[in-house]
């Protein structure tokens, strides 16, 4: 059990489930559950969700630890780039999800690291054994995971002072004039949207992905992208908000022109880190995946032709 | 008249988006190259993915938008233009509001290249409806023009 305290600091008097939903992450439904359960007090007092805070008034929520649920260990092939006793680093491909989530249970990569390596670490919660990050369902590319608390901690500190650095390959929607950039814009949640994140200033965190072209095509360009931060769909967000969304990202963007590229054309190419027992820098590379490299053929061809 | 465009808007909406749904072919074609494709989407919010997400409310403002036009028609009886463009913007509304009120999200899949930045996909009924728009602005002036003369006259 985790009790957990916040003091209202802004002036208001906005809904409790709006609030904890907008400055913490946690789901509105959530809220509303634990409050149901009598799991959250204003100033001592068992609350409703549509109760108005006001300034300075103690917020106590007793969040429950994660539910112990067997994940099951799976056999699904996996692209296995790099493996010892402390770490494993996967080439994950389209649609694997990474770890399970309420609806997703089985065929996540949880389930196939639990099959394949019997000493996964634990100390992220009961169901996400070894996962430090995560990458979304439909990128591709390099993800480690860790197999004992010792890398655990270790990648974990290195992905927050970005010692662990991680490199992606995108093709976006139209030409991008620039060679370079940095695109610095928090990202949040999408007030208007739950469900999806955005570029706002409401209950954001700061965001930063450096971009380089690669290759222009007639009206798509390759770039690649580093990331300073790792908000949630970061590089989807951050090009939908330069106006050059990911190229098959439904979510943010269109489906794509050319092919059925199921969802969209990203991938986690280069991750470096520092080896948790060896203090040894390792790099790690993902070739193109096969959808991405019959793009850029369709569409060098589109560029040769128009 | 007015009913046979409004009816065949709707039909030729849906039966061009049915075509394009059901075939699996269809949903990335190349028809000019760097000019124009058929791109097969799902678009949950409104024209060029405004308000994405917002399906109730969309609905309620287009059914509301038909009753209204549908009733200017009907009972005002503006002059001709004005009529084929009440009738060409009810027959594309009412193909869009039947695909939110069915499926959740409208069916698009006219791609264009021309618009640069934000790469709408659309559909039939957002062309008739934009048509319209066009028409009826074109009349209003017409409209305009005409009032502007007669006031003069009365002066």
């Amino acid at each position: 059990m985790a009790l957990i305290k916040w003091t209202v600091e802004e002036d208001t008097d906005v809904r409790l489930d709006k609030y904890l939903a907008d400055t913490h992450d946690l789901s509105r439904s959530r809220v509303q559950q634990l409050v149901k359960e009598g799991r959250i007090m204003v100033d001592g007092k068992p609350v409703k969700g549509s109760f108005k805070l006001k300034k300075d008034q103690v917020i106590e929520c007793d969040i429950p630890e994660d539910r112990e649920i067997d994940v099951l260990p799976q056999d699904i092939p996996l692209d296995i780039l790099y493996e010892d006793s402390d770490i494993i680093v996967v080439n994950k491909g389209k649609g694997m999800v990474v770890h399970p989530a309420p609806g997703v249970y089985e065929g996540t990569l949880v389930n196939a690291l639990l099959y394949h390596c019997k000493d996964l670490s634990g100390i992220n919660g009961y169901i996400r054994p070894g996962i430090v990050h995560r990458i979304d369902k439909d990128t591709t590319g390099c993800i480690v995971a860790c197999k004992n608390d010792l890398a655990h901690e270790s990648i974990a500190r290195q992905l927050e002072d970005k010692t662990c650095h991680r490199e992606y390959q995108a093709i976006v929607m139209g030409n991008i004039p620039h060679d370079d950039g940095l695109i610095d814009a928090p990202i949040g949640r999408d007030p208007r949207d739950r469900q999806r994140m955005t570029v706002t200033e409401k209950n954001s965190r700061e965001a930063r992905t450096h971009f380089h072209v690669r290759e222009r095509f007639y009206s798509a360009t390759w770039v690649e992208c580093a990331l300073e931060t790792g908000r949630t769909h970061q590089i989807r967000v951050h090009m939908r908000y330069i106006n050059h969304p990911v190229m098959g990202d439904e979510k943010y963007g269109k489906p794509c022109r050319y092919m059925d590229t199921q969802g969209q054309v990203l991938h986690a190419s280069d991750l470096t880190l520092v080896h948790p027992r060896t203090g040894e820098t390792m790099h790690f590379h993902a070739p193109l995946p096969a959808y991405f490299e019959e793009l850029l053929e369709i569409l060098r061809k589109e560029r040769d032709l128009a | 008249m007015e009913a046979v465009i409004m009816i065949l808007v709707l039909l030729l909406d849906l039966f061009s988006k049915h075509l394009v749904q059901v075939t699996e072919s269809l949903h990335h074609v190349v028809l000019i190259n760097g000019f124009f494709h058929i791109t097969y989407a799902q678009n949950t919010g409104m024209a060029w993915s405004m308000l994405s997400g917002q399906i109730p409310f969309l609905s309620l403002v287009s059914a509301v938008a038909i009753g209204l036009m549908l009733y200017y028609l009907y009972a005002k009886k503006p002059d001709l233009v004005s009529r084929i463009a009440l009738s060409l913007m009810i027959g594309g509304a009412a193909g869009n509001l039947f695909d939110r009120l069915y499926f959740g999200y409208v069916r698009d899949f006219l791609d264009f290249y021309i618009f640069g930045y934000d790469f709408p996909i659309f559909n039939i009924a957002d062309s008739a409806l934009c048509i319209g728009v066009f028409l009826l602005a074109l009349a209003s002036l017409k409209e305009e023009k005409k009032n502007y003369g007669t006031d003069k006259m009365d002066r």
